[in-house]
């Protein structure tokens, strides 16, 4: 999927995730599919922004940016394979 | 003792729940140990729950109640779960998507759902629309098994279905029909007038369940064709649920009549009506039953009112007469003759014979 | 009443007669069996356990011969519960652990009440240690070992949580031992009562050692999670603990238990919150004596 600035992502309806992290390692729980994950503290960073409301790319890679103290197109790139692969375990989704 | 009479207390627990409340401990034991082996402990946990019993049931008892209730509250999790990535993998299908059968009564909140266990989805697709349904859901992660090619012409070619898909991931189970019997059995049934009252899903879009009438029929004739009896009395629950709730429309019955001559389906449904009664006291109007179309002579009545019983009690040791294995054998074999003929059955039972021969050794 | 109060005769009378009901921690057990085998084991390992003669039980097994022909030719038994077989059946002198392995499959596939790990528990002083750990790391010898030694046992393979408290709840029965692991113990603790081997299991030879007296009379007790430890044994290493990472370890309990998934959410808090009262470590060794004193500090 190309990257898009204005789109927006969120938590897939029912999803029913819950969070836990200890000594800096994320640990992410799946209700509807069952699933637990740990991801990196760049994707949970993106997670939690998700699970509080849906944010649009620019917004996502702004917040990588600020918390790496990286530049915006570095965050961007991060973004983008850190999205693919929430969405693939269906724990984000992009807003049609 | 009759089987009816044999398979207490679940069948009295069945009729009234409020009935638990009157158990003792020995009436427990045996009721859990019905229950469970019937797919039924569940509902009785969550309806015990509904009626604000579990407080004074015995301090024994109630952890099993809690643990049968977190195991169906997780499975319709699950299903709703899938449900939606069924509905967002054929978002593209022209024609509608109907869940079916447990599926159906989770995503809607309909009374089989209460604490019912689940284990495949069944969908029911525009049987011009089977070859996109399938490219679609391969592509979403749903593949057929690793079956040999008998399994795959038996399901294909013999009886015009798709093999069951399992997701690639989450190992999830997919029952593709595009009609409620399939192509070969000795009642045809068509799908266009089930497809044609689909009631659309407000929160699921893409998604649509069978009008009421069509979901007890089809309950109907997947219970009394197919030979699955190890579920058979959960499937009558369904049934009985699903008439009482219905029954309250008026007109239903009428419908239900008329849609069963419609769709060939009244000898299925005889014998749900007949079973319901008998078994579960389900209220059916006498005039009802009268008036089912295409029901069986008089004089074979009696023979399949035991082969059923025999099936529906097969659940658990306590409930089982001495013929259970031979009424059980006959069912299986009556629902392999029921849905493809005999060119075709004899040589498949030879097959699965042999396989499992083969499989043992 | 006990087991032990009973003689072997009248023992080998009530299970073949489906009259015995026995109670392990939470729960109690109608084993029906003909089999002397399962009889001998059942006094030799279960003497401390009391007999329930009330009208309701958990779960009702039975240990016997399969019907058909083939029980004249090559001896075999198989495991029921409540009429259903979930195994293929064993031969005939593997009676005894086959009990034991239907036992656990009955609490592990019915017990959802509880949030069931594949841990080993023991507690001692008021805390208890959690041991999940791969098959082959040396975690049943340990568990045996730290028994012997004085620590209460709650389970040498299932670790119950409570969904209310987050507390352990026990079940104080036999320690299955396998191969190597079945010497080492006799050498260790020449007075521990160990049952009669079976030979030539999946799992290749396997023994039971029965639990202490003091684990069984205080399996009512709840115990207090405070140490997930990750035990492997590895020749020549001196017994030393060392950090595991939490995130780590409740990944590893969750994909290893019985019903995390099954459990949805609050399967994901209580494992949460096992991590949350836990610090959680590696251990190794590879002498019983030195690991014995290192979890003996630990407790102190």
């Amino acid at each position: 999927m190309t990257p898009d600035p204005a789109r927006f992502w969120r938590i897939p309806s029912e999803a029913d995730l819950r969070h836990r992290e200890w000594d800096g390692e994320h640990v992410f729980y799946h209700g509807g599919a069952g699933d637990t994950h740990r991801f990196s503290e760049a994707a949970a960073l993106v997670l939690q922004r998700l699970m509080a409301a849906p944010a649009d790319e620019s917004g996502l890679a702004t917040l990588l940016a600020e918390a790496a103290t990286v530049e915006p197109a570095e965050a961007a790139a991060a973004l983008a394979d850190i999205l693919e692969e929430l969405a693939r375990l269906e724990f984000a989704e992009p807003v049609a | 003792m009759n089987l009816v009479q044999r398979c207490q207390p679940l069948l009295d627990v069945l009729r009234d729940p409020a009935h638990m409340a009157t158990l003792d401990l020995a009436g427990w034991d045996l009721l859990l140990r019905q229950a469970g082996a019937a797919g039924l402990l569940s509902r009785l946990a969550v309806q015990a729950e509904t009626l604000g019993l579990d407080a004074s049931l015995p301090d024994v008892v109630r952890p099993h109640l809690t643990a049968a209730r977190t195991v169906a509250a997780k499975q319709r999790q699950a299903v709703r779960w899938e449900a939606r990535r069924v509905a967002h993998a054929l978002t593209d299908i022209e024609g509608p998507v109907l869940l079916l059968k447990g599926a159906a009564y989770a995503i809607s909140d309909l009374p089989p759902a209460t604490g019912r266990l689940f284990s495949d989805i069944d969908i029911l697709v525009p049987r011009a629309q089977l070859g996109q349904a399938e490219a679609a859901l391969r592509l979403a992660g749903w593949h057929t098994q690793k079956q040999d090619d008998y399994d795959q012409r038996y399901y294909r070619r013999w009886m015009h279905e798709l093999p069951p898909l399992t997701h690639i991931r989450r190992g999830t189970v997919l029952d593709v029909h595009h009609n409620l019997l399939p192509e070969t059995a000795r009642i045809h049934t068509h799908a266009g007038p089930v497809l044609a009252a689909a009631q659309a899903l407000a929160d699921l879009p893409g998604l649509s369940i069978p009008a009421d009438t069509d979901l007890v029929l089809h309950s109907a004739c997947h219970l009394f064709h197919e030979g699955e009896w190890g579920h058979g009395l959960r499937d009558l629950v369904d049934l009985d649920a699903m008439l009482r709730a219905f029954s309250l429309s008026p007109g239903f019955w009428p419908a239900l009549l008329a849609r069963a001559q419609a769709l060939n389906l009244g000898r299925p449904l005889y014998y749900a009506l007949d079973c319901c009664r008998r078994w579960l006291h389900t209220p059916i109007p006498e005039h009802v039953i009268a008036a089912c179309p295409s029901q069986p002579p008089a004089w074979q009545r009696p023979l399949m009112r035991q082969l059923f019983d025999a099936g529906l009690a097969s659940a658990h040791p306590t409930c089982r007469g001495r013929l259970v294995k031979l009424a059980t054998f006959i069912l299986f074999v009556r629902s392999h003759y029921l849905r493809m003929p005999w060119r075709l059955l004899l040589p498949h039972l030879l097959h699965q014979a042999l396989r499992r021969n083969r499989e043992q050794n | 009443m006990k087991l032990g109060d009973l003689s072997l005769a009248q023992l080998r009378h009530r299970l073949a007669d489906n009259d015995l009901a026995l109670r392990t921690g939470p729960f109690v057990t109608r084993i029906h069996s003909p089999i002397p085998q399962v009889a001998d084991g059942l006094l030799r390992l279960y003497a401390d356990f009391p007999l329930d003669a009330g009208e309701f039980r958990d779960f009702h097994v039975r240990v016997g011969p399969p019907a058909g022909l083939r029980r004249w030719l090559r001896p075999q038994i198989n495991f029921w519960h409540d009429g259903h077989s979930p195994f293929k059946p064993l031969p005939a002198n593997h009676a005894f652990a086959l009990l034991e392995w239907g036992l656990n499959w009955c609490v592990a596939g019915h017990a959802h009440h509880y949030l069931m790990l594949h841990a080993a528990v023991l507690e001692k002083n008021g805390r208890a240690v959690v041991f999940p750990g791969d098959p082959g790391a040396g975690k049943s010898t340990l568990t045996a070992a730290l028994m012997l030694s004085g620590w209460r046992l709650l389970s040498d393979e299932i670790t119950l949580v409570d969904r209310d408290d987050g507390l352990l709840v026990g079940l104080a029965r036999p320690v299955s031992l396998k191969n190597a692991s079945i010497d080492v113990i006799r050498r260790a603790f020449p007075d521990a009562v160990i049952g009669a081997p079976a030979y030539d299991t999946h799992k290749g030879t396997v023994a039971h050692v029965r639990p202490s007296a003091d684990s069984v009379a205080r399996v009512g007790e709840k115990a207090r999670p405070a140490w997930v430890v990750f035990p492997r044994w590895r020749e020549g290493s001196p017994a030393r603990l060392s950090p595991h990472s939490r995130a780590d370890a409740f990944l590893h309990t969750a994909s290893h238990a019985f019903n995390y998934s099954l459990l949805g959410g609050l399967g994901f808090e209580l494992n949460a919150a096992l991590m949350d009262a836990c610090t959680c470590h590696d251990f190794e060794y590879s002498r019983l004596d030195d690991a014995l004193r290192v979890f003996a500090e630990l407790a102190a």
